[in-house]
């Protein structure tokens, strides 16, 4: 076979060439972690990357959603507490006045409590945050009850609360229906039940008194429902956020296995086409510098 | 005496013989590097005898035989198209895939956002904020869908400038063949083998630029014609190639008059460089054009429908987010944020009712990155990686099928080289060979002369 020496020098020339790509691709492998350059290196992982990405965004707004509902929902819980603490509170002050010993003053003291725990109730179902009351439902720009005179508005919330999701197919309460909790199928909100249980108190009243009690009864049984509902999104908000932390590492995992060089592979890739890059140089130097005319004198 | 003289003469005639034999061996040698070049070999011819006293009239040159290898190289070009069209597709796709950014940065990111934007509205459907989020990320949406529409068109112009370019280059190989064909016609026969390399050189830079069919005449020159046989070269005459700019686009219409009559041989143009740039140019990069402007009007489609089923801030009607694309041709550039929403964050739209705190629409848009887009089979983030993939797998497939042409096309000028090509080794044989047998002619010389010389002192 006629070996010609543009054929020879091409021939070396592409060896050198392959081996220095593949040492350039083991270098920059190492060197950016990266193990896909164009997306044409892996079009298959590619597409992966790109989903896995986007899974991964998807998880971050879903715990991100599930931060915020946490605070809402504990500060939901917290207002509940306070709410089922102040009925209890009324509800023993009322009981207390019930009995014929009783004094004027002492009647008026707990119309007074009465009337402040009321005003803390008040307080507790108007309560706002970022702005948007808690407790009027989807119309969260309108506080649920406003004073009136020396009385208070109807529910100017509506019965549609809002929820948010937290994970994919899950959801929990973001606002709360107030007139569910303070009124439910009662005939008046517990504010003005709380208003005319004082003055019943005030009266001596037992009838009255009686009507503020039971109530309050109900109240209370609609305000720990309330919170005990409160309490399972809490609940099940934790078990979401742990999903949540599982499902991004397993994302995280999955996009690595697509996306980062395998080092310790990459850097035996390194030495393997260094040493194929040094014999590529060594071969061509070699054979290309021996000619016949060497040995002509 | 008179043979003695004669002699003389065939030793001189010999010598020049060798001389010539080395002369072209240097001629091998210092074209070594020189593209096309095919090495030459001398052929030596007896001189027979003239007389029964003389044993002939030495050696002359018979011919000098350039080693060329038709064969090989007819299959070389063939593969040469091969190899120049998937290498061009290959270029274009890595060079679009290039301004497709990496996943995670890029129209996947943008629709994530947008949609977890929505997300934020609907754990706050009241807040400024997160309505002001909504505006920056719709727009953001918009631009990043119309820049990669920008670029996907930016490509099919880059390959229209280069297939203007390339019928230049076309054009410019054919006068040179028409010339070559002349010169190879009307040379002095020791002339026409440099033509003919140079002539296989220029056949084969214009079968990488396009499909062409190769006519050899008797004479050494060759007609070369292109796409659907229509004539390129005809002995001394070339037919030019035109582009004539064709609307909408003012992209390039190739028209070739060679019959006398103009005629566009655009779609016959299908092989080496030029049928990739129009590949590119008129059914690869628009497919996907089409691709994406399908994935942006279902997107659009998706979003309005929910946003005008709802209520803004103040419980109007909701109002359309982006403005309605005309149809799906041209709709990822022109994605545009209503500007009624954009001017005014109550417009923005979050509520199923018109009470302000419900989020029924906020919700339903972030929930559509988990449903399929309307008119597709994929979420909106899986029909761009389909895209993306689609692009990838184009452009591997190119290049894999490149490598192997360019495989093939090196294997065939090793073989071409074995026959063709200079070996160094060889010629320093072939240099110690003609300088030895230059040295025995001189000798014979030297005796003829002696004897021719002691004939003459005895005469004397």
């Amino acid at each position: 076979m006629r070996v010609a020496f543009n054929a020879a020098f091409e021939d070396g020339v592409r060896n050198i060439n392959n081996a220095s790509a593949a040492l350039a691709e083991a270098q920059r492998q190492l060197s950016s972690g990266r193990r896909i350059d164009s997306p044409s290196d892996d079009p298959l992982g590619t597409m992966t990357a790109i989903s896995e990405h986007a899974s991964l965004s998807r998880v971050d707004a879903y715990s991100s959603a599930a931060g915020d509902a946490y605070s809402r929902l504990a500060l939901a819980d917290t207002i509940m507490s306070d709410i089922v603490t102040q009925l209890t509170a009324a509800q023993s002050s009322a009981l207390s006045a019930r009995g014929s010993n009783i004094t004027t003053a002492q009647r008026q003291a707990v119309a007074n409590e009465i009337l402040a725990i009321r005003d803390a109730i008040f307080s507790d179902v108007n309560t706002q945050l970022q702005g948007a009351y808690l407790f009027s439902g989807s119309n969260v720009l309108a506080a649920p009850y406003t004073r009136v005179g020396q009385g208070f508005s109807g529910y100017q919330g509506d019965a549609t609360a809002a929820r948010i999701d937290v994970s994919n197919g899950r959801d929990v309460a973001a606002t709360f229906d107030g007139q569910a909790i303070l009124q439910g199928s009662d005939p008046q909100h517990i504010l003005d039940a709380l208003t005319d249980l004082a003055a019943s108190i005030l009266a001596a009243d037992p009838v009255g008194t009686q009507n503020g009690v039971d109530a309050i009864t109900r109240a209370f049984d609609r305000a720990t429902l309330a919170q005990s509902r409160i309490g399972n999104d809490l609940r099940s908000l934790d078990d979401v956020r742990m999903q949540l932390v599982s499902v991004r590492q397993t994302a995280v995992s999955r996009l690595s296995k697509v996306e980062d060089a395998d080092l310790a592979e990459a850097s035996a890739r390194l030495a393997q086409s260094e040493t194929a890059y040094r014999a590529a140089l060594s071969a061509v130097a070699n054979t290309l510098k021996l000619s016949l005319l060497d040995f002509l004198k | 005496m008179s043979d003695l003289f004669r002699m003389l003469r065939s030793a001189a005639h010999s010598l020049e013989t060798q001389r010539y034999a080395l002369d072209v061996t240097g001629q091998n040698i210092a074209n070594v590097n020189t593209q096309g070049y095919v090495r030459r070999t001398v052929d030596f011819a007896e001189i027979p005898p003239q007389d029964p006293w003389s044993a002939g009239g030495g050696v002359d040159i018979a011919a000098v035989q350039a080693a060329r290898a038709p064969l090989i190289e007819g299959r070389l070009r063939y593969e040469q198209v091969l190899s120049a069209h998937d290498s061009a597709i290959a270029d274009h796709l890595e060079v679009i895939l290039g301004g497709l950014g990496q996943p995670g940065a890029s129209l996947d990111a943008a629709l994530t956002r947008f949609y977890t934007t929505y997300g934020a509205l609907a754990s706050s459907p009241t807040s400024a904020t997160a309505r002001q989020q909504v505006l920056v990320e719709a727009q953001a949406l918009a631009t990043t869908f119309s820049d990669i529409s920008t670029q996907l068109q930016n490509a099919r112009g880059a390959a229209d400038r280069e297939i203007r370019n390339t019928l230049g280059e076309i054009n410019a190989l054919a006068a040179e063949l028409a010339e070559l064909n002349a010169g190879i016609t009307s040379s002095a026969p020791a002339n026409v083998e440099a033509l003919r390399d140079r002539q296989a050189v220029v056949l084969s830079s214009l079968s990488a630029l396009a499909d062409i069919d190769v006519i050899h005449r008797a004479d050494g020159a060759l007609d070369v014609a292109i796409g659907n046989g229509r004539a390129l070269v005809v002995g001394d005459r070339h037919y030019d190639l035109t582009a004539s700019g064709t609307p909408p686009l003012g992209f390039a219409t190739i028209l070739t008059n060679g019959a006398d009559v103009t005629t566009d041989i655009t779609s016959e143009m299908t092989g080496g460089r030029i049928g990739a740039l129009l590949q590119i140019r008129d059914t690869t990069v628009p497919s996907y054009q089409q691709q994406l402007d399908q994935l942006a009007h279902g997107i659009v489609t998706d979003i309005n429908t929910l946003t005008t089923s709802g209520f803004d801030l103040d419980g109007n009607a909701g109002l359309a987010l982006f403005n309605p694309l005309a149809g799906v041709p041209g709709a990822a550039a022109g994605i545009t944020v209503n500007a009624a929403v954009a001017g005014n964050v109550r417009r923005v739209v979050a509520a199923g009712t018109p009470a302000s705190g419900n989020n029924d629409v906020a919700r339903a848009i972030a929930a559509l990155q988990d449903s399929n887009v309307s008119g597709g089979s994929a979420r909106p983030v899986d029909a761009w990686g389909a895209l993306v993939s689609r692009i990838a797998t184009d452009a591997r497939g190119a290049k894999d099928a490149a490598a192997v042409h360019d495989d093939v096309v090196q294997q065939l000028r090793t073989l071409r080289d074995q026959i063709s090509g200079v070996s160094i080794d060889e010629e320093a044989a072939m240099l110690m060979r003609f300088q030895r047998s230059y040295e025995a002619n001189a000798r014979f010389f030297q005796v003829a002369d002696r004897a021719l010389e002691q004939l003459m002192n005895l005469v004397s």
